[in-house]
């Protein structure tokens, strides 16, 4: 007889499977457009260079073995000295953790800093990894609205007025997935300013801040104070399959991801961390290969919006896209981005309706397209199935 | 300051103050460290690899993967499992990032605050800690030379409601000891019989160095049983390759929270791994290391045998990387360890490695596997030295 199954844990019983990565599935056919994905140009990612760094690292038998649980160390005094160098103060070693990527980053975090029942600020529309992460720690989650600006901090500093008590306030502070906005340097300053008033900690997520098109992203939330924590990655600029992830937080905060971290999985993989350390050590090769990655990314996005707003017109508004790796989307006719898909998929586009960014439901004109893993030709070909679709 | 949660708060003590002197003083013997012998790590093979499987797979190695895993290794994962006789285990299979990390999942899936957690006696420390930290309360069984014993299990799990019993059947962490296929038979009808979830966590099963192979406890009990393996101990930690086989039911739940948890693991890791077990190289480095513990464990053995005292005895393990040293029930193993590093070696109190709350003290795990085969006969006789009655 098969066995009564045993209770799941209460916390799964919220848990639904992504609707991205369901859409996903369905969208895998070729002759379909896909522009719902979230992933990195492949061919884009230094195949030749990574190899190398890979042989290189097996000459060290330490990268096979387990390593310290904050990280490998050579590839930690790398970010320490990179993170230095971003945030214009000295990053000491013992407060960079590396993670198995920042999904990692943003799960031991939220063990580490949420109780359940604590209040988690996101912006809306969310970063679905970490909408994920808040609602597995059982936080009760309040969204603040992103304009041009980014985060509107004037939302946020009401509910703070109103007596809401926020354990973390989280922000992707450039290029926004979804949004595709960023914030701008006032609200960067008023954000930290307002973490240090009302005692809570930001987690400024920043996959992105690199992929700049026309000019640098501003200075991370993190400059302005010392209660944010800030999580960056290797998986955009790099390649994802490294998992080299990595927070920069106070010391004590640091210690308590370590002790989590060895319950979670022990530690990263010594090979991937010394591979990403290489080749983040390499300077010139790496300004060159994200130069070469930031052309590539801002002709496609520069292509993807020409081709909306040509098409469209006055039809659809969307983000001018000056860095990252998506735009956002809005009918302003009352058209419905969930209600489309269907018809867009038999049209051979896919995107990703705004409704599954939505943390209290909205967005339903909406839509992100991912603008990576296509070239400029594709792309116009997307909008225009994406426009007969629409008719 | 900003508030950590309370399941975070920081503690120290002796054991980390011993790794922080073996990170130290490299000249220390220690008998602490469960991690392979870096000697016997394929660093020219795998370095070989590297290139190929970026030639073989080209960019979708380096691309994000599916959370289920690389399709390559889940095939070569079967053929592993096939030799545990884990049959038509393919859609039921997801690799992991080490086996702590199935753990980890297999964890946040089952356990909620209160839940009970039946562990045998003694078990695994760091797994113990694990069930915490998900707000279980863990209970110890009695346990036997063959591992747990069936009528007290029964008793247990006819007292209460239980979420998992945790079993590590092969080559046991910390005692060596190993299960039976009698007892495995006489366990699985009672956890059927009960309707509970069993925990396999199986990462010392190819480290056999006598005897016959015993079919893994999920073939006694597939539908109730979560199997947790690893490539660790065999191919090289840093990959962090863990591979699960988990019951229908969980298999969704888990892979839902995995990608929650960190996304997927290592598509390039698990390339190389595919390709490495793939391989007739790759068969060979695990034959030589096989042979090699199996050398530094027969050493060990005859040191114990040459040097302790006759108060002390042991389980001589067939496989795996421990040797659980008991004393006389007045010798205490915990105060030993500050005069065994100044003696030059370093131990692990067997306390660390029980669930009750007033654990017995008597017990020392040796690991044999980091320790250096010349410095193995010299490690004991110090060992010897400190446990002489005196």
């Amino acid at each position: 007889m098969s066995p009564t199954r045993p209770a799941l844990a209460a916390k799964l019983a919220g848990l639904q499977s992504s609707a991205i990565r369901d859409l996903l599935k369905l969208t895998a056919r070729a002759e379909i457009i896909g522009l719902a994905g979230g992933l990195p140009d492949a061919a884009l990612m230094p195949r030749e260079r990574i190899a190398e760094a890979a042989d290189a690292a097996l000459r060290k038998a330490a990268c096979l073995q387990y390593t310290e649980s904050p990280g490998w160390a050579p590839l930690r005094a790398v970010l320490a000295e990179r993170e230095t160098a971003r945030l214009g103060r000295v990053v000491p070693v013992d407060e960079v953790f590396v993670t198995h990527g920042s999904q990692q980053a943003l799960s031991l975090l939220a063990e580490v800093l949420l109780d359940p029942g604590a209040l988690v600020i996101v912006e809306d529309p969310a970063y679905v990894g970490a909408l994920q992460v808040f609602r597995a720690a059982g936080a009760r989650i309040v969204a603040v609205p992103l304009d041009a600006e980014g985060m509107r901090t004037d939302v946020l500093a009401d509910l703070l007025a109103r007596g809401e008590r926020p354990a973390v306030v989280h922000t992707v502070s450039n290029f926004h997935n979804p949004g595709g906005v960023t914030m701008s340097p006032a609200r960067r300053a008023e954000l930290a300013e307002l973490a240090d008033a009302h005692g809570f900690w930001v987690i400024e997520d920043d996959p992105y801040g690199e992929l700049w098109f026309d000019e640098p992203a501003p200075a991370p939330v993190a400059t302005y104070s010392r209660n944010v924590i800030r999580l960056s990655s290797s998986s955009k600029i790099l390649a994802p399959s490294l998992r080299a992830g990595w927070l920069v937080a106070p010391n004590e905060v640091c210690r308590a991801v370590e002790l989590l971290k060895q319950g979670a999985d022990l530690c990263g993989s010594a090979l991937t961390q010394q591979i990403a350390a290489d080749l983040l050590a390499d300077r010139d090769w790496l300004a060159a290969h994200i130069d070469h990655v930031r052309t590539a990314y801002g002709e496609r996005a520069k292509s993807l919006v020409h081709a909306v707003r040509t098409r469209f017109g006055d039809r659809v508004r969307c983000t001018d896209a000056t860095g990252g790796m998506f735009v956002w989307a809005d009918f302003t006719d009352g058209t419905d981005t969930t209600e489309l898909l269907p018809r867009a998929l038999d049209a051979g586009v896919a995107y990703v309706p705004g409704a599954a960014f939505a943390v209290d439901g909205g967005y339903r004109n909406s839509m992100r397209m991912c603008f990576t893993t296509s070239d400029a030709d594709t792309l116009a070909e997307a909008v225009r199935r994406l426009a007969s679709a629409a008719e | 300051m900003t508030a950590v949660s309370s399941r975070a708060a920081v503690r120290s003590g002796p054991i980390d103050d011993m790794f922080t002197a073996l990170a130290r003083r490299p000249e220390l013997i220690s008998f602490a460290v469960g991690a392979p012998d870096p000697a016997l790590l394929p660093g020219d093979l795998v370095a070989g690899l590297a290139a190929d499987v970026v030639a073989e797979y080209g960019a979708s190695v380096l691309q994000y993967g599916t959370t289920r895993g690389f399709p390559p290794l889940l095939d070569q994962a079967q053929l592993l499992l096939r030799k545990r006789q884990i049959t038509d285990a393919a859609e039921l299979t997801h690799i992991a990032t080490g086996g702590s990390g199935a753990l980890h999942s297999t964890c946040m899936a089952l356990l909620g605050p209160g839940s009970v957690v039946l562990v045998e006696t003694p078990t695994y420390g760091p797994a113990v800690k694990v069930f915490r930290s998900h707000g279980a309360v863990v209970i110890e069984v009695e346990s036997d030379a063959d591992g747990i014993v069936p009528a007290a299990l029964d008793a247990a799990l006819t007292r209460q409601a239980v979420a998992m019993v945790y079993l590590l059947p092969t080559f046991q962490n910390p005692t060596g000891r190993t299960m039976s296929a009698t007892r495995r038979r006489q366990i699985a009808e009672i956890v059927v019989r009960h309707r509970v979830t069993v925990v396999e966590d199986d990462v010392y099963v190819d480290l056999r160095y006598q005897g016959a192979p015993v079919p893994a406890f999920w073939s006694f009990a597939p539908a109730n049983t979560v199997y947790l393996t690893s490539l660790s101990k065999t191919v090289a930690p840093a990959l962090r390759i863990g591979i699960a086989v988990l019951p229908e039911y969980l298999l969704e739940p888990v892979l839902a929270l995995k990608q929650g948890i960190d996304m997927q693991t290592s598509t390039f890791n698990q390339a190389i791994a595919a390709t490495f077990l793939r391989s007739a190289e790759g068969a060979a480095h695990v034959a030589r290391s096989i042979d090699g513990y199996g050398a530094k464990l027969a050493t060990l053995t005859a040191a114990l045998h040459r040097y302790m005292p006759p108060e002390f005895s042991w389980i001589e393990p067939e496989g795996g990387m421990f040797v659980w040293v008991e004393g006389p029930t007045d010798f205490d193993a915990d105060r030993m360890i500050s005069p065994a590093l100044d003696a030059g070696i370093a131990l692990l109190p067997g306390s660390l490695f029980y669930a009750a709350d007033n654990p017995p003290r008597n017990a020392i795990r040796l690991s044999f596997a980091n320790v250096p085969s010349a410095q193995i006969d010299r490690g004991v006789r110090i060992l010897a030295e400190l446990c002489a009655p005196r």
